[in-house]
């Protein structure tokens, strides 16, 4: 970032932006400093980690956005667009000095049309707050990421965001029909909303997935339904992956449209409480009474204990061996009743037909009743000084079953994995890996999380499966971009350097090299 | 001379001498696609633009060394699928080559499992259809040009067919591509059912009119053939009442394959046709079709709604007959345009359902004084629905002016009622000068693509308005 001499930027945010809605203050910076990547957490832990957000502002209309990036552009400072900072990998982390952009002060609701079936908002409007808005109304939007109390609908188009019911009410991409977005050099954008054009290129899938680095998303017109009038709970046990894999391809190649599809491996079945109230790590042990009257005599012991079991990952991946629990599968079926009804009964013949053992709507409403609570359950991981992180990857169903013993497999050499399928489709679907692992300083965290991100990538690429399926690339993936878009990323670099030659936005993102194509 | 001799050999080099081409039928055949203005034209004895060369390419590589042939040399070069397109997409330019992409027409790869298959662009649609059917399984893609249109052309121009409510649009089925920059580099997009690794490059090519990079294979999403199919007809009282019926189905979350609402001056030439004599009103035509027991639930459904929405039942028969001849239409309407000073085009908008009847109503109003007009309504969505006018007149003066005037009235009467000015016929050359106002700031985004991609403005220039 050039060093701004004749210049002076705090004066020239507060006199746009006004005093109140400009801070330089350290507390601000630390916490606009990052989201919620996890090798940040673990520098944060042990006191090895510095904001490197310059400041924050926080702007209430269009316009102000639009001065602050033609500023930018010509006094050439980096800015980042930030919504809640839930992002896991690093996308709103600033790497150099940079203005953090905060757009939850734009967050009304600007126009609810029951009769088109649509809504616009401004986009600094966190997810649930708009969903409470139009439950209130009969509707609902259909977008449930576990992140939905503490993430933007801003944030949702720049990453490329799914819901837990993609699979019945489709991902953002599918939900988006009108945008309104600043360009870094500060021109306003707006697509009309309609369902479908031929116009040329959809300059809307422009900035789906742009991650703050082609511009800041201010408005968008979103699809919405009415709430459904049936909701159909099912769950299945599977006597392994393969069978279930088989079952949820059929039933996605059937016509049916499950609201939610998740079936979880051996593993994720028995520990991660799928179906079960107290889910965690700590249940495994079948002694729980005595495990919890320990924890709560002896908090610190049971913590180290905990921490040295859990960094010889190769004893706990071999339970999957001894846990003969099955592979446990939700499904979910919502909307016109009768619908849902032979929805419904044509998935259970094809769990049958695979060999399932139908279990009744109770694990799949426990699911549903704990659905955001698990993430919540993450944090008390890192209190134990072990550390958690997800992969999601996705592929066609050929590839699958390969796909998921190649991560597991590369994973399982460094910690304990977990995977369950969702996110499915009549071509292919999503693999969600969870992996827990710990170290005995953060030099060992931080080598053991890059050998598992490598290993799994890499995996990835060979298989020729997708190297996030909706949580992004932000700085985790960022260094992975060429490879995995390899021929077609020259694409994306002409785009960027043409509609931000200063280079300000959102840099180090996406894999874009800091500076523009010509000066490389 | 001497330059078209340097070039042809040049050409000859890529292509061999089988698959080059100067001859003066050639070159005049290629001149135009099936816009009516170039056709107007054409029957008054204009000469149109014609290109110089028609190359037929059998390899990514061959184009490869086409483009950069191009932009060292600085000639245009038109990508070409099978010309029925109708808004001057493809279209001869004076010193170009036309890059007939008819040659590379195989299916590559078919994966059952994954229900994927993966062809060259040049494959007639009729003909992928056909061959997906041989073996149990449709593509779903029916636009009224399947027999005479290509893959890369439906790619190109983002067409949707007439079972679209059901099956998706062309953006729906292609999971991924391989195709040929201006520069001459080949790049090929990952074959997933999705990913967020930064916007999505399909979505970038797709409609691109061939101004940003010529397509050469796509990977499309296919599904079984059906195992049943109910036909549905219904009169409405009124356009509204036909609508409203419409609205409801759609929102209920049903999918109909074909939903078709015809405005009262169609329904009477669409019933005479049938024979029905006393019917008024506005016929809506819905079929159903896919597996057994979901089509069931979904008439009866359909039935339902359109009977509360105060439709009339008028049995299979209406919807029957439209399903046998619904390709005949277009090659039906060819006689006219052969008679002189005649005019028959085809105007396609749409809008949100809030929008859709102000939009209906003033369109029609605008166009009336130039013109007979008819409409009918398609490609439901529960956001809203697609208006499809038929134009026809004899013009009084001069055909080409009568023809720019209709085009102006309807245009703009669609951007002052909130339509957009194209559902799926695309932009050409003839809805260019409306394409700025329809995106407003975005079409300088589009500028800058076109610039950034194709700097010496040699792919297709002119279309979109783009490097005119």
């Amino acid at each position: 970032m050039s060093d701004s001499t004749s210049f002076n930027l705090e004066e020239s945010l507060k006199k746009l932006f006004g005093q109140e809605n400009v801070s330089f203050d350290p507390l601000d910076l630390t916490l606009y400093g990052r989201d919620c990547m996890p090798t940040s957490i673990l520098k944060m832990q042990a006191g090895a980690w510095t904001s490197q957000a310059k400041c924050v502002v926080w702007p209430t209309e269009t316009r102000q956005i639009s001065e602050l990036l033609k500023l930018a552009q010509t006094k050439k400072f980096d800015v980042i667009p930030f919504g809640a900072g839930s992002g896991v990998c690093g996308g709103t982390e600033p790497v150099s000095p940079a203005v953090i952009v905060d757009m939850k002060r734009m967050d009304k609701v600007l126009d609810f049309d029951p009769y088109s079936k649509v809504v616009t908002v401004q986009c600094g409007i966190i997810l649930e707050h708009l969903e409470r808005y139009l439950n209130a109304r009969g509707h609902t939007l259909g977008h449930f990421p576990s992140s939905i109390y503490c993430c933007t609908v801003g944030g949702n188009l720049a990453t490329r965001s799914a819901g837990q019911m993609s699979s019945k009410y489709g991902k953002i991409e599918d939900m988006v029909i009108g945008l309104e977005v600043v360009m870094p050099t500060g021109s306003v954008v707006r697509v009309r909303p309609a369902p479908r054009r031929s116009t040329g290129p959809d300059l809307i899938q422009l900035f789906v997935g742009s991650e703050g680095t082609f511009g800041i998303i201010t408005e968008a017109t979103l699809r919405i339904w009415k709430l459904p009038e049936e909701r159909i709970f099912a769950a299945f046990k599977f006597p392994d992956v393969k069978s279930g894999i088989s079952a949820m391809r059929e039933i996605m190649q059937s016509d049916i449209k499950p609201s939610v599809v998740r079936f979880y491996d051996e593993l994720d079945t028995a520990f991660s409480g799928a179906g079960k109230e107290e889910g965690g790590i700590l249940d495994i042990l079948p002694i729980k009474e005595a495990a919890q009257l320990l924890r709560s005599i002896f908090p610190g012991l049971v913590r180290a204990a905990q921490r040295a079991v859990l960094s010889r990952a190769e004893l706990l991946n071999l339970i999957d061996k001894v846990v003969k629990e099955g592979c446990l599968m939700i499904l979910v079926f919502e909307g016109n009743r009768k619908l849902a009804k032979l929805e419904f009964e044509e998935a259970k013949n094809i769990c049958d037909k695979n060999g399932a053992e139908y279990l009744g709507p109770a694990p799949a409403q426990k699911w549903y009743q704990n659905r955001y609570s698990i993430s919540y359950k993450q944090s008390k991981v890192f209190y134990m000084g072990a550390f958690v992180d997800t992969i999601e990857v996705a592929t066609s169903w050929d590839k699958l079953s390969l796909l998921y013993s190649e991560i597991k497999a590369a994973i399982s050499r460094h910690a304990l994995v977990l995977a369950h399928f969702s996110h499915a489709y009549v071509d292919g679907c999503s693999i969600y890996f969870t992996f827990v692992t710990s170290g005995l300083s953060l030099e060992d965290r931080l080598k053991v999380h890059k050998e598992i991100w490598e290993s799994a990538m890499k995996a990835c690429l060979r298989v020729g499966a997708t190297i996030s399926h909706h949580h992004g690339v932000g700085l985790v993936r960022s260094s992975w971009m060429q490879e995995e878009l390899s021929s077609s990323f020259v694409i994306l670099d002409i785009i960027k350097s043409g509609i931000d030659p200063s280079g300000v936005m959102n840099p180090y993102k996406l894999g874009f090299d800091k500076r523009p194509l010509e000066e490389k | 001379m001497s330059l078209n001799l340097e070039r042809y050999y040049s050409l000859r080099d890529i292509f061999g001498p089988e698959r080059v081409s100067q001859y003066l039928s050639d070159k005049e055949d290629y001149s135009r696609d099936m816009w009516t203005r170039l056709a107007i034209q054409m029957r008054r004895g204009e000469r149109l633009e014609t290109p110089d060369f028609i190359v037929w390419p059998v390899s990514v590589d061959e184009i490869s060394k086409l483009l950069v042939l191009a932009n060292n040399k600085n000639f245009p070069v038109i990508p070409y699928g099978a010309g029925s397109g109708v808004c001057g997409g493809a279209v001869g330019i004076s010193g170009g080559v036309i890059c007939d992409m008819k040659r590379m027409d195989k299916i590559v790869d078919l994966n059952f499992e994954s229900m994927l298959a993966r062809v060259q662009v040049g494959v007639i649609g009729e003909n992928l259809e056909r061959e997906l059917n041989r073996r149990g399984f449709t593509l779903g893609h029916f636009p009224s040009s399947i027999y005479c249109a290509t893959v890369g052309g439906f790619v190109a121009t983002r067409s949707a067919g007439q079972a679209s409510t059901k099956y998706g649009k062309i953006e729906d089925m292609v999971t991924s591509l391989q195709a040929v920059l201006p520069n001459g580099t080949i790049i090929n997009t990952k074959a997933v059912p999705r990913k967020a690794t930064g916007p999505d490059i399909n979505s970038l090519i797709l409609g691109s009119e061939g101004a940003l990079a010529i397509v050469t294979e796509v990977t499309l999403k296919i599904k079984p053939l059906p195992e049943a199919r109910r036909f549905l007809s219904y009169t409405f009282s009124s356009v509204k009442s036909g609508l409203d019926a419409i609205r409801e189905f759609m929102q209920e979350g049903l999918k109909p394959a074909i939903v078709r609402l015809y405005d009262e001056t169609d329904t009477a030439i669409t019933m005479n046709a049938l024979g029905y004599e006393d019917i008024t009103g506005c016929l809506l035509i819905v079929i159903s079709e896919g597996r057994e027991k979901f089509v069931e639930v979904e008439s009866e459904l359909v039935n339902k709604l359109c009977t509360r929405a105060g439709g009339k039942d008028r049995g299979e028969r209406p919807a029957k007959h439209w399903f046998e001849h619904r390709y005949a239409i277009s090659y039906r309407q060819s006689p006219i345009m052969s008679s002189p000073k005649m005019i028959l085009d085809t105007i396609e908008v749409v809008a949100l359902w809030r929008d859709v009847e102000s939009l209906y109503v003033s369109m029609k109003s605008a166009i009336e004084p130039h013109a007979t007009v008819m409409a009918h309504f398609s490609h439901a969505y529960p956001e809203g629905i697609s208006i499809y006018f038929t134009v026809m007149t004899s013009a009084e003066g001069d055909e080409v002016r009568t023809y720019d005037d209709i085009w102006k009235a309807a245009m703009t009467a669609c951007l002052k009622s909130n339509g957009v000015i194209s559902h799926h016929h695309g932009i050409g050359r003839l809805k260019a000068q409306w394409l700025k106002a329809e995106l407003g700031e975005g079409y300088k985004l589009l500028t800058i693509l076109k610039k950034g991609l194709d700097p010496n403005n040699i792919l297709n220039p002119g279309v979109l308005g783009l490097g005119e």
